[in-house]
């Protein structure tokens, strides 16, 4: 008896990316995103020479087969300077990134849960924060901070919880009211295991795919930063910092700015369109 | 399942409320604090008196926004009673913290409307009720999936779809899984809120066989909500009718429906259409509509739409009183029995 | 009462989609009288609304009417431009969705949205006024004059549906369809909206084409019935015939489901399994999974629509099996048929 039955194809497909997701937008996506990884894992393998060794001899030269996208004014291999530094600005974005997504998380999920004060408090800190814009309120931190690394991912950590935040506080509040919380309730389950295992994660995936696209934004933060000098120090291998030090030579070493520039977009589209991807597959899978 | 005439005589009372009060206050703006205005209220449930039988099945009907998902939500405790008492077996629970009541709940579970949202979309059949099972401690370890197995055909779901997600199921499919739900804590007391008015008309008559069928078999006690008359008065034994966070007549069910003592409850009798053509009599039909319970109506809250209203209506509430044995009614003008 | 205002030929929408069809409407033909009420019945994702909505033409996207003609007082309105249509549309037709929360615009005064009923026609704002009044008058809202001037969110449901129906009737349509007019509301608000349409209806001398899942609906307001099953009608008569004396098994399994003060506390007939995806329907007659008087021939043949009996066409193979069928009245045998219930009022 052939009899239909509407979970058939559903199940299939449960754990497999349906077809309509992979687009030409996903799979560029994916493609930049991987190679970036690649580079920012293995540096050593890939980059021919040691990104902070000086070599008098070879400075500002030209983009050329021994040097790739030509040498700096130390006669740093550029090609090289750029792979270390993939692995400290996906860092940036990542780490950038994962803290605020747990901690703000954890804070929208219990404001939104027991309300009161605690609610009130948190919102009106998100909002206040959220009044002034993202990079002068980073600047702000950094320069009360003292510059560095670490005090560049602080104040990306201090600005960056309140989105989470706020988006899983949103989303909480609507499932708070369903009915099968309702249910967990009525089990007597304990406020930790309702939160955790029945919360939790009906709400988590539309805070992963905004960070996706925040990876975006907290990368050229740091980026931003370390060209204002802010951020990571030379002569530590840094994109932003990298294009700092070839601002001076632009109009007869335009190699310098050029590469460590082209990269740093590549990524930023890559990690955009990834992000888009995902939301996208997350609303129609939603539906 | 012949609905068996239940003997009220002999039977005890599993859940008695008293008094039981649920006011939502209404949000304040700053100027009313300023103004020192008083908190205003919805009173969605008003000084609720009822007791419920073991084993009976008591059915709660009523119009959208008369208060009765707010009296189930708060006999069963996801909300916080304003005032009042709710002995289950004796105990009163009504002021009770989480912690003091997450014992006592498995006695008493509840069977939602929209079957979907009420079951978590990221947990599969068998996770649901073994999640359950664990943490109550109903069967050991090692028996959980054979309880789970057991659940299942018990609400007539083959042991196939253990795995599946509420996703895969149709919606007559689903209400099976939240019914298993809430036979999994083994539950004296079972809440079910319009457990099939979301359901398409030709699946509705499986849950209610299965919900008639799982009474008989573990005798359990059940308070059926609902706004379909036909169907509460299939498998009910007794029925409460609520307005605006009142009950306005309590009695059972084939006396209520055939001789109905309150003019609201014969309006609400009556306006079902009928499932006749050569029979359509509007002579009941009522105008207006159910007041905001913002603003209660002085007096019986039923008045400015009752017929037989009179002086005393507009002034006095009338309280529920025996009007007959085992007949409850609240109103100053009750219909004769017969009319 | 022989004119027809509508005529629906075999008519076909489906749903492409990327890798299947979804045939909500799969070749259904019925035709509508002037000034009767004619009934579509049905569950969820039968094919009742989308039936309507290609009448209308007001389909969503991906839909689309794929075969079949729709002739509206002789004139075929099937493929008519969005155009032409809005302009039938008022006029000719009309519509009252379920839920009138979504179909009434919640930024703009109740008044507004009356007044642009009129636009059409050449009158002075304070004509267009007064007819606004008029309206909300006949739809039984009190003090028209205040409450035109609130917002569709002050209003209650009954009130919300009170105005939409003021909306479709503002030009006087030949045609007024209403798709589930009833369902979002409370048992006695359903009662006064049921008056409120039937005694329009006798004013205004309309027809209607009302869809519900609720036989009580049909009962209580139609002259003929059309009861649907995925994307086919099953069967079609005039109303009596279908509570005394229904012929076709889904029809009758609906009604030996209902719950009966005849039988209190017993089980009740509930029909097997769910309805069918719409994109996957059987081989065959779209019911045989479900029904008791299945045979070798449903499972493989597709039955057509019989006419059985002058008004009461059925589509099943098992004819002879159904007719012992009893409904859920029982008709008094009388000299030239059988007088409809009257609206006491």
């Amino acid at each position: 008896m052939k009899r239909y039955h509407p979970a058939d194809e559903t199940r299939a497909r449960k754990h497999r990316l349906p077809a309509w997701a992979v687009t030409p937008t996903f799979i560029l996506g994916v493609v930049i995103v991987v190679i970036a990884l690649i580079l920012a894992i293995f540096p050593a393998q890939i980059a021919p020479y040691d990104p902070t060794e000086v070599v008098i001899t070879a400075r500002t030269k030209a983009p050329s087969p021994e040097h790739l996208f030509g040498t700096d004014n130390y006669g740093r291999d550029i090609f090289s300077r750029v792979v270390w530094g993939t692995r400290i600005d996906l860092s940036i974005g990542f780490f950038g990134v994962l803290i605020p997504l747990i901690v703000g998380s954890i804070i929208g999920l219990l404001a939104a849960w027991y309300g009161g004060w605690l609610d009130s408090l948190l919102m009106r800190i998100s909002e206040i924060m959220m009044a002034f814009p993202f990079t002068i309120l980073v600047i702000a931190i950094i320069t009360i901070l003292g510059t560095g690394t670490i005090n560049l991912f602080i104040a990306l950590w201090l600005v960056g919880w309140m989105s989470y935040a706020r988006l899983v506080r949103a989303e909480v509040l609507t499932l708070k009211n369903s009915e099968f919380i309702e249910a967990a309730r009525v089990a007597g389950f304990s406020n930790a295991r309702i939160l955790l295992r029945h919360v939790l994660p009906n709400v988590i995936s539309s805070s992963i795919v905004f960070a996706a696209s925040d990876m975006v934004m907290c990368m050229l933060t740091g980026a931003s930063m370390s060209f204002l000098g802010l951020g990571v120090q030379p002569p530590t291998p840094e994109w932003g910092a990298i294009l700092n030090e070839g601002r001076t030579y632009i109009t007869y070493a335009s190699w310098m700015t050029f590469f460590p520039g082209l990269v740093l977009a590549i990524t930023g589209v890559g990690l955009s369109l990834l992000g888009d991807s995902l939301t996208d597959i997350l609303r129609r899978k939603g539906r | 399942m012949a609905k068996t005439q239940f003997d009220f005589a002999n039977a005890s009372r599993l859940v008695e409320v008293r008094d039981l009060c649920k006011w939502f206050p209404l949000k304040r703006t700053i100027a009313d604090s300023i103004a020192r205005r008083p908190v205003r209220y919805v009173k969605a449930v008003d000084h609720v008196t009822l007791d419920i039988f073991r084993g009976e099945c008591l059915g709660l009907v009523g119009e959208s926004g008369c208060g009765k998902s707010t009296l189930a939500r708060t006999i069963i405790r996801l909300y916080r009673p304003t005032g009042g008492e709710i002995l289950l077996d004796g105990t009163d629970i009504a002021n009770m913290s989480d912690r003091e009541l997450r014992p006592l709940r498995p006695k008493m579970q509840m069977v939602f409307q929209d079957p979907y949202s009420s079951l978590n979309p990221r947990m599969s059949v068998r996770s649901i009720l073994s999640e359950l099972l664990l943490y109550h401690g109903i069967v050991p370890r090692e028996k959980v999936n054979d309880r789970v197995i057991e659940l299942m055909g018990m609400c007539g779901l083959s042991a196939d779809y253990a795995d599946r997600y509420p996703g895969e199921f149709s919606g007559g499919q689903q209400q099976r899984v939240g019914i298993a739900r809430a036979l999994a804590l083994q539950p004296e007391f079972i809440i079910a809120d319009e457990p099939v008015s979301a359901l398409d008309v030709s699946i509705q008559a499986q849950i209610i066989n299965l919900l008639g069928d799982l009474q008989e078999q573990l005798g359990l006690t059940i308070l059926f909500i609902s706004h379909d008359l036909r169907v509460v008065r299939h498998i009910t034994h007794r029925v409460a009718v609520m307005y605006l966070g009142n009950v306005m007549e309590l009695g059972p069910t084939e006396e209520l429906f055939t001789h109905p003592l309150h003019p609201y409850t014969l309006v609400l009798t009556k306006a079902a259409p009928v499932m006749n053509p050569l029979n359509r009599t509007r002579e009941y039909a009522i105008e207006g509509e159910t007041p905001s319970p913002i603003h209660m109506p002085s007096g019986c809250r039923f008045h400015p739409r009752c017929t037989r209203c009179a002086e005393i209506c507009r002034k006095e509430a009338p309280p529920l009183r025996e009007a007959a044995p085992g007949r409850f009614v609240a109103c100053h003008r009750p219909l004769e029995a017969g009319t | 009462m022989a004119q027809k205002i509508l005529e629906v030929k075999d008519l076909r929408t489906y749903f492409p989609g990327r890798n299947e069809v979804v045939k909500a409407v799969d070749g259904v033909s019925f035709e509508v009288y002037r000034g009767e009420t004619f009934g579509l019945v049905g569950e969820s994702g039968c094919g009742k609304s989308q039936t309507c909505r290609s009448i209308l033409g007001l389909l969503k996207k991906p839909g689309r009417v794929v075969g079949g003609r729709i002739l509206l007082d002789g004139q075929d309105i099937t493929h008519l431009k969005e155009k032409e249509m809005r302009k039938l549309r008022g006029k000719k037709m009309s519509v009252i969705f379920q839920e009138p929360m979504t179909s009434l615009s919640p930024v703009l005064k109740i008044k507004k949205q009356l007044m642009e009923v009129f636009d059409d026609t050449p009158m002075t704002k304070a004509e267009k006024k007064r007819k606004a009044v008029d309206l909300l008058r006949m739809v039984g809202i009190p003090s028209p004059e205040m409450r035109m001037e609130e917002y569709t969110f002050q209003f209650s449901g009954g009130m919300r549906q009170r105005a939409m129906i003021a909306m479709a009737l503002g030009a006087r349509p030949e045609l007024l369809i209403a798709d589930e007019p009833t369902t979002a509301l409370d048992v006695t608000i359903q009662d006064q909206i049921m008056k409120l349409i039937n005694s329009l209806k006798q004013e205004l001398d309309m027809s209607i084409i009302l869809v519900t899942h609720d036989l009580g609906v049909i009962a209580q307001m139609c002259d003929r019935v059309a009861v649907m099953y995925s994307g086919l009608i099953m069967e079609m008569c005039d109303v009596v015939t279908l509570f005394a004396s229904p012929r076709h098994p889904y029809t009758y399994a609906l009604m030996s489901s209902l719950p009966d003060p005849g039988n209190l506390g017993a089980r009740l007939n509930a029909i097997q399994g769910s309805p069918p995806n719409l994109a996957h329907l059987p081989e065959g007659c779209p019911f045989w999974p479900r029904c008791t008087e299945c045979a070798e021939i449903c499972r493989h043949l597709r039955p057509e629509m019989t006419e059985i009996a002058p008004g009461h066409s059925v589509r099943c193979h098992c004819l002879d099996k159904t007719a012992g069928y009893r409904g859920l009245i029982d008709v008094p045998k009388a000299k030239g048929g059988v007088a409809l219930g009257k609206d006491t009022v």
